[in-house]
């Protein structure tokens, strides 16, 4: 399950500069950042029923996938928007800390080993993803 | 290893390895990316999805309120 998750995460970096237009790219980004937060909370619940995460660590991975999906939501509605290149890495560098906070979050609070690992790559995927666009940008994290 | 390949290892060991992969390759290949309005509401159609997702699961977590 681990290597699923670490692979996840590397398929966002290995496919992370699409070709297309600046801001095509920045779009597809976004995108990738959604579809590795799906991919992992599919393992998440599987794992979940399977017995190999508690409830109490399911339910708070649960609740922090919330926050980093309207985190998701928020960069994208502030990405449409964004009218110059610095305000794109704005929406993007506000985003990544607010990943960094749920992963520093997930690291004190999810109890099992295993569940945090699998919790902190997923987040790294995100990360990565996200940074892409400040990269795309000609920015830096 | 290229993308194809690693894509091609991945379903051959790990079925959601390869789908979550094969998701984000399908998604940045083509003749050419959709429009950026396009890709971004794809993302927030799957931002929703994982909402209401985890909504669910912390809805059979939550004792009903007397």
């Amino acid at each position: 399950m681990r290597k699923i998750l670490a692979l996840s995460a590397l398929a966002v970096m290995l496919c992370g500069c699409p070709s297309g237009t600046q801001q095509q790219q920045i779009a597809a980004a976004a995108q990738n950042a959604s579809i590795a937060v799906q991919g992992f909370q599919q393992v998440e619940i599987a794992s979940y029923q399977a017995g190999a995460v508690s409830a109490e660590d399911h339910k708070f991975i649960e609740q922090q996938l919330v926050s980093v999906a309207q985190m998701g939501k928020t960069a994208d509605s502030c990405i449409r928007t964004a009218t110059t290149k610095q305000g794109t890495i704005q929406c993007v560098t506000t985003a990544i800390a607010t990943v960094d906070q749920l992963n520093a979050s997930g690291a004190l609070y999810i109890k099992s080993a295993d569940a945090k690992q699998k919790y902190q790559i997923a987040l790294t995927g995100v990360r990565t993803a996200l940074a892409v666009i400040v990269t795309i940008e000609g920015g830096t994290i | 290893m290229n993308g194809l390949a690693l894509a091609q290892l991945l379903q051959l060991l790990l079925p959601l390895g390869a789908q979550v992969y094969n998701q984000i390759r399908a998604a940045n290949s083509g003749a050419g990316l959709p429009d950026v309005e396009t890709l971004l509401a794809n993302a927030d159609k799957n931002w929703d999805s994982v909402i209401a997702a985890a909504n669910a699961e912390i809805a059979k977590l939550t004792p009903p309120t007397p």
